[in-house]
C-alpha cells in the first residue's frame, strides 16, 4: 500500500463521517424544535381545558359562584370558544352566555382572571 | 485483504447500523406523536362529556334534586341539531338517554345516534332522581 492511497481513503472516510454528523445535528435540532412546539401546545391546551372546566364549574355551581385562576398565555374568548396563546389552541365550553360584562368576544391578558356566575350569566375578567 | 478495504467495509457496516437506528428513532417519534394527538382528542372529548352531563343535569333539574318532567320533555323534544348546538359539540355525535322514572323501569327518553364501531367513544352515566324514582342519565359522545 502506498502512503498517498491511505491518505485519500482517510479523507473520504472523514468526509463521510462529517456528512453523517451534520445530518445528526440537523436531525436533533429538528426534533428539539418539535419537542418545544409540542410542549407549548400542550401547555396552551391544558390552560384552555382548565378555563373551559372552570367556566362550566361556575355555571353548574349557580349564582354567586366565583373561581380565580392564573393564566400564562393571552386568551381570546369568542362566543363559546376559547383561543389560547400565540398558536391559538382552541377548545370550547358549554355555558351559553360568557362575557366580560359588555362583550361576548374579548381578550384576557396574562395574569389572574376571575370567572363569576352572576344570575346564571358567566362573567370573565382580569383581576 | 488490504488495510484500506477493511476500513471501508467497517465504515459502511457502521453507517448501515446507524441508518437503521435513525430509522427506528424516526418511526418511534412519529408513533408517539400520533398517540399524543389521539390522547389529546380523547381528553378533550372527556372534558366535553363531563361538562355536557353537568349541564344536562342542571338544565333538567326541578325541585328537591328531582329531574323535572316538563324540562325533560322539552329537552328531549328538541331536534338533534338543536341539542348539538346547545351543547356546543358540533364536531362530534352523541346519544343521550334517561332510564327509570315512575312509569317505566326501562328507557324514559332518548335522543341522538348510538355509536357503531367508532374508536373514539366516551360513555358517562349519572345517577339522578326522576319522578321520585332512581334513574340513570347516560351520555355517549363519539366521533
Amino acid at each position: 500500500m502506498k502512503k498517498s492511497q491511505a491518505s485519500v481513503e482517510f479523507l473520504i472516510a472523514t468526509g463521510f463521517i462529517l456528512v453523517i454528523f451534520i445530518f445528526l445535528l440537523w436531525f436533533i435540532a429538528e426534533r428539539n424544535d418539535d419537542l418545544k412546539k409540542t410542549g407549548q401546545y400542550l401547555d396552551e391546551k391544558n390552560l384552555c381545558l382548565k378555563l373551559s372546566n372552570n367556566i362550566n364549574g361556575a355555571l353548574v355551581n349557580g349564582d354567586g359562584a366565583r373561581i380565580d385562576m392564573p393564566i400564562s398565555y393571552k386568551i381570546q374568548v369568542s362566543n363559546r370558544s376559547l383561543y389560547v396563546g400565540p398558536d391559538n389552541v382552541a377548545c370550547s365550553f358549554i355555558a351559553g352566555n360568557a362575557s366580560n360584562t359588555t362583550h361576548s368576544i374579548f381578550s384576557l391578558a396574562v395574569g389572574n382572571i376571575r370567572v363569576k356566575n352572576q344570575n346564571d350569566a358567566i362573567i370573565i375578567k382580569n383581576v | 485483504m488490504s488495510k484500506a478495504q477493511a476500513i471501508s467495509t467497517d465504515l459502511f457496516f457502521a453507517v448501515a447500523v446507524f441508518m437503521v437506528l435513525v430509522g427506528g428513532i424516526i418511526f418511534i417519534w412519529d408513533f408517539y406523536s400520533l398517540r399524543l394527538s389521539e390522547d389529546s382528542e380523547y381528553n378533550e372529548m372527556l372534558v366535553i362529556s363531563f361538562q355536557a352531563t353537568d349541564l344536562l343535569a342542571k338544565k333538567m333539574l326541578g325541585e328537591d334534586r328531582n329531574l323535572s318532567t316538563a324540562k325533560v320533555g322539552s329537552f328531549f323534544n328538541q331536534s338533534y341539531d338543536e341539542v348539538r348546538g346547545e351543547l356546543n359539540i358540533r364536531n362530534y355525535d352523541f346519544y343521550i338517554s334517561l332510564e327509570g322514572g315512575a312509569n317505566s323501569s326501562g328507557l324514559a327518553a332518548s335522543k341522538g345516534k348510538k355509536s357503531s364501531n367508532s374508536e373514539n367513544v366516551i360513555s358517562l352515566r349519572r345517577y339522578t332522581t326522576y319522578q321520585n324514582e332512581n334513574s340513570v342519565l347516560s351520555f355517549e359522545l363519539w366521533k
